[in-house]
């Protein structure tokens, strides 16, 4: 062939270079991969794809064929070591004095007798006659020619036997044969021609190839760009979280400002406060997680207890109360708050001047198994507003622009009850052709009022935040909103469409 | 919520208009309708007088027009009387009879569910109250006895069981025997019902078989037992309003003796409130006149009458024992008016919001830590109580009394442990950079709460060579970008950490850090297997240092 100009990569020339500088001869133009490998230094795997680049360049030819690879089988290890049977007849029988009756032979070979006799037979080292072994050959020479090929094999010499020896060897049980492909380049130039007529392609531009010039001597190869990039990492804040800090920024935007307080909480202000009987039994420990240690908490104001414990055993001049035995012992125990509106109930009791807009979000606690639409803690955010227009109305328009602003174009209100709002209503929007409850709602009772010791109405609302997440995000396992999975958190797209306000 | 079930053909029957007809109203008064070869009813808890479909139709028809006003029902003398002995558990009980209900085969059920139901929620799983419903032709006796008994003398045979047992084999034996058993039984002694001698209930246990009500029974007598008398009351007149609902309106009175007087109930006499307009319009911004008002109030079931301009008296049904406060009937106008009827009003006053100082300290915090290459996770604050030798700074953890498994029975008192977990959960992710932001509670014995929240972000790097220095360098990084700066570096001994290679840090901003290498031996606790290093940022302190002003 005769060879025109050509474009090697860095990696091609590098190859052709140290195959010329070692090859032998130059007439020869097949090798195999494993020779290729052992004169360049360069792995099999790299002269694999190497000799593919240089075919599709047709600069090789690759010849796929087969090859029989011998190796030795247990049986011929033995005889190996321990001689071939017929050898160690022929010992046996100079031992004896040149004759053995068979029936000794085989009493001192057991079931490699036949075997031996065939084979010292076949190899004419002896005689048998009336019943008797003879040896007809010297001692010395009775050696197996078998032991010299399987020698080879075992040395890994270059294993051209003929094929009647291999034949032999197999039917002995002496070789296992297995057959395994090879490729085989056949080069359809003479590397050295090659190499003095390529141009080197590049493939990473590197600091010296710009100092040195070097790159003027070289070409800048194409790339498949259409070809997947390789995986990296980043750093990345969680996408929850950011969901959480969204719903914050936005009750700042309606203008309200952030209370906090620890969500191990007492009865008191999760309950009885707001009016929820001690026998009511969303208070059991079947559904409040109750904390074993520490147990009992306080209550400085000594005033709302009072005020407290008359509204729930005897009611006011408005109110007929619910009427039973109020524990304060009950009150202070402490447990993990079932919903943030113990936060409200406490920055109530701060008797803040109207007008006024607070929130709080936080985890809240449920007795619940863990399942992909229950956790035993979730988050609310809880909301509580008071100025001069505040009533069911204004309660309504609220929720309208919160949900507005957050980006839902259908939403409807229900009636609903809670035991410190009334009315009480419920928030339904639509996400994905159905309706989801994500809201409760309400004007505080007027008993949780006057607990507090406050005379004018209140608006208060609460929402869950991670059935919202799950709907907006697209999860259907609320556990994944909690992953520690650092690779599945690093994926997740960013909801920059929701955070823009498109419509859901 | 209690969810009822019924057949539709029932529905039909009873409210007397189309299934989506009476699905629509049934809907409009906060009941959750679910459809399906029957219906799904979810009753809000305030209401057990509509936990029958008899008390929701009483209702509905209101709103439909059909039947306004107080519903009326004759009330009865009979002789039956039952004399009450001390019965420390269970010392109060409640009796009546109902003619003409006329128990089919689809009212048992509906009957029984209405029973259950009122267990559940009123009852408070039968502590508080406890039903018994009685054929009342099987009663043997129209006098009856309601004593503290004891369980080795009282023998009969306990509804669906075919052989008579003693109390005692009761407990051991049947289901209910097992589950309500130990609930008003006091040593041997347990509360028991008998007519004319023979036991037919031993509240809240079981009733006996003899006067077991089937398809078939016309008329039925109730009792009603508890451990307070005013649940019991209210139990029983919704329960004899609902059950007249479906008979021909006919109550008896039954006559209840004690030590102390003589009871007898149910009296079913209605309340008398007082309801001003101006406070109508305060909650719903609507205003009423007298006579919308009153309109409203008759559909829900009311009677009322103007005393003025401003004034309406209300007479409120002895069932509804939701009516505490004139709010409750401020409710009811809303929901005959319809709340889809009510137009929304958006605030119109502009007020500044604000969040927690600490909230953009942490913001800022969080960016920067994504910018350095970390990954930020987030997870739960129920941890395994062990978690608490994990955790730098805290000594006791804070334990739940009823966990939902061993795996969440303490709250968390450091983000520490909950990295190591994340390490451990990510081998195959190296090199490893995430962190975490979040609240950690510590015991704090002048809290109200004897625990106060902790403001913390904590961060971890895992990789084939790792160390002190690595987690150092980000931990500065981090306070130079924030504006702060060390101002006192301790050597700090946990066995978290490797001895020598931790640090307790102080800066400007009194925020608190502690950072070190862990420790190989809390490497292979957790099943990590390459160098860890954490650091764990507490910045509570910032809230106080910009100033925050309390509501």
């Amino acid at each position: 062939m005769n060879v025109r100009q050509v474009f090697l990569s860095e990696a091609e020339y590098e190859f052709l270079k140290k195959l010329s500088e070692r090859m032998v001869g130059g007439e020869r133009r097949l090798y195999s991969v494993d020779e290729l490998s052992k004169l360049t230094g360069i792995s099999k795997s790299s002269i694999e794809s190497l000799i593919r680049l240089l075919e599709e360049k047709g600069l090789v030819r690759i010849v796929r064929r087969e090859r029989e690879i011998y190796s030795l089988t247990s049986v011929a290890r033995k005889y190996m070591e321990q001689g071939f049977p017929e050898e160690r007849l022929v010992r046996k029988l100079q031992e004896s004095g040149g004759e053995l009756p068979v029936k000794s032979v085989q009493e001192l070979m057991g079931g490699e007798a036949a075997i031996a006799i065939a084979h010292a037979l076949r190899k004419k080292w002896i005689r048998l006659s009336s019943g008797k072994v003879e040896l007809v050959v010297d001692p010395g020479e009775a050696l197996a020619v078998e032991r010299k090929y399987l020698e080879a094999i075992a040395s890994n010499k270059p294993q051209a036997l003929p094929r009647s020896v291999v034949e032999e060897l197999k039917h002995r049980k002496l070789l296992s044969v297995e057959r395994r492909a090879e490729s085989l380049v056949e080069f359809l130039a003479d590397p050295r021609e090659i190499i003095a007529k390529s141009t080197v392609e590049i493939g990473a531009l590197t600091k010296d190839l710009i100092v040195s010039g070097a790159w003027k001597r070289a070409r800048l190869k194409s790339y498949d760009i259409t070809a997947s990039p390789p995986h990296i990492r980043m750093g990345r804040t969680n996408f929850f979280r950011e969901f959480i800090d969204y719903i914050r920024e936005l009750m700042r935007e309606l203008g309200f400002i952030e209370v906090e307080s620890p969500p191990i909480e007492l009865e008191f202000w999760n309950y009885d406060v707001l009016y929820q009987p001690q026998f009511h039994p969303a208070r059991q420990a079947t559904d409040t997680f109750i904390v074993e240690s520490p147990s009992r908490g306080t209550v400085g104001d000594a005033s709302i207890i009072e005020r407290v414990k008359k509204l729930h055993e005897v009611g006011d001049d408005e109110s007929t109360g619910w009427q039973y035995s109020w524990s304060l012992e009950r009150a202070l125990r402490i447990i993990l708050r079932s919903h943030t509106t113990a936060v409200s109930a406490r920055v109530l009791a701060a008797r803040p001047t109207p007008p006024f807009r607070y929130f709080t979000i936080g985890r809240v606690y449920r007795v619940e198994k863990i399942d992909a639409n229950h956790l035993p803690e979730f988050h609310q955010v809880d909301g509580i507003a008071s100025e001069d227009d505040v009533d069911l109305r204004w309660l309504l328009g609220f929720l309208s622009e919160f949900l507005e602003r957050l980006g839902f174009a259908e939403y409807k209100f229900r009636p609903a009850y809670f035991p410190f709002t009334e009315p009480s209503i419920e928030g339904y929007v639509r996400i994905g052709g159905r309706w989801l409850e994500i809201l409760g709602a309400g004007l505080f009772r007027p008993e949780v009022l006057r607990a507090v010791g406050v005379d004018y109405t209140v608006a208060a609302w609460g929402m869950g935040i991670e059935r919202l997440a799950m709907a907006l995000y697209g999860l259907n396992d609320i556990r994944q909103l909690y992953s520690y999975n650092a690779s599945f958190v690093e994926s997740i797209p960013i909801g920059w469409r929701v955070y823009a306000g498109a419509k859901v | 919520m209690p969810v009822l079930k019924f057949k539709p053909g029932r529905i039909e029957e009873v409210i007397g208009a189309s299934l989506n007809e009476s699905l629509r109203i049934i809907e409009s008064l906060k009941i959750e309708v679910e459809l399906h070869d029957y219906v799904e009813l979810e009753v809000e808890v305030d209401r057990p007088d509509m936990y029958s479909l008899e008390g929701i139709a009483r209702q509905a028809r209101g709103v439909m027009g059909l039947e306004e006003g107080l519903p009326s029902y004759e009330l009865l003398d009979t002789p039956y009387e039952i004399k009450v002995s001390h019965v420390a558990t269970r010392p109060y009980i409640a009796s009546a009879i109902v003619w003409d209900v006329n128990v089919d085969e689809d009212y048992l059920e509906e009957l029984i569910q209405f029973q259950e139901k009122l267990h559940i929620s009123i009852g408070s799983g039968r502590s508080r109250v406890a039903i018994g419903l009685h054929d009342l032709e099987k009663l043997p006796s129209t006098r009856l006895t309601y004593a503290f008994e004891d369980i080795d003398n009282v023998v009969f045979t306990p509804l669906g069981y075919e052989k008579k047992m003693s109390l005692r084999e009761v407990f051991s034996i049947t289901e209910q025997g097992r589950k309500y058993g130990g609930i008003s039984r006091s040593g041997n002694k347990h509360p028991v019902l008998r007519a004319g001698g023979e036991v037919i209930s031993v509240p809240p246990v079981i009733n006996a078989e003899l006067t077991r009500i089937e398809p078939g029974t016309r008329h039925v007598f109730i009792d009603v037992t508890g451990p307070e008398l005013k649940p019991v009351l209210d139990t029983l007149s919704i329960l004899v309003a609902n059950l007249a609902e479906r008979g021909k309106g006919r109550i008896g009175r039954v006559t209840v003796k004690t030590s102390y007087g003589i009871m007898r109930e149910p009296t079913l006499n209605h309340t008398t409130r007082r309801l001003r307009l101006s406070y109508v319009e305060r909650v719903l911004g609507i205003r009423l006149d007298p006579f919308t008002a009153i309109h409203h109030l008759r559909r829900m079931r009311y009677d009322a009458r103007p005393l003025d301009e401003e004034i309406i008296e209300v007479l409120v049904p002895r069932y509804r024992i939701d009516v505490m406060h004139p709010i409750d009937l401020v409710e009811d106008i809303m929901l005959s008016i319809g709340l889809h009827n009510l137009k929304p009003k958006r605030p119109r006053r502009l007020l500044r919001g604000r969040l927690k100082p600490s909230y953009y300290w942490g913001r800022e915090a969080r960016r920067i830590l994504a910018y350095m290459g970390f990954v930020e996770l987030m997870g739960y604050t129920l941890v395994p109580c062990s978690y608490i030798e994990f955790s730098p700074g805290a000594q006791k953890p804070i334990k739940l009394a009823n966990p939902v498994g061993p795996e969440s029975a303490c709250i968390r008192s450091s983000l520490v442990p909950l990295l190591l977990r994340a390490a451990s959960r990510n081998q195959h992710y190296v090199p490893l950079k995430v962190f975490e932001s979040g609240e950690a509670y510590v015991r704090d014995e002048s809290s109200d709460v004897k625990v106060s929240a902790r403001k913390r972000i904590a961060m971890l790097i895992m990789n084939h060579r790792v160390g002190y220095e690595d987690i150092q360098a980000y931990t500065y990084k981090l306070l130079a970008a924030l504006g702060d700066q060390v101002v006192e570096v301790k050597r700090f001994s946990h066995r978290i950490f490797i001895e020598g290679r931790a640090a307790h840090i102080r800066t400007q901003n009194k925020v608190e850090i502690v950072l070190g290498e862990v420790h190989p031996q809390v490497l292979e606790e957790f099943g990590i297997t390459y160098p860890t290093a954490i650091a764990e940022i507490d910045y509570t302190s910032l809230d106080t240092l910009v100033g925050e002003t309390k509501p």
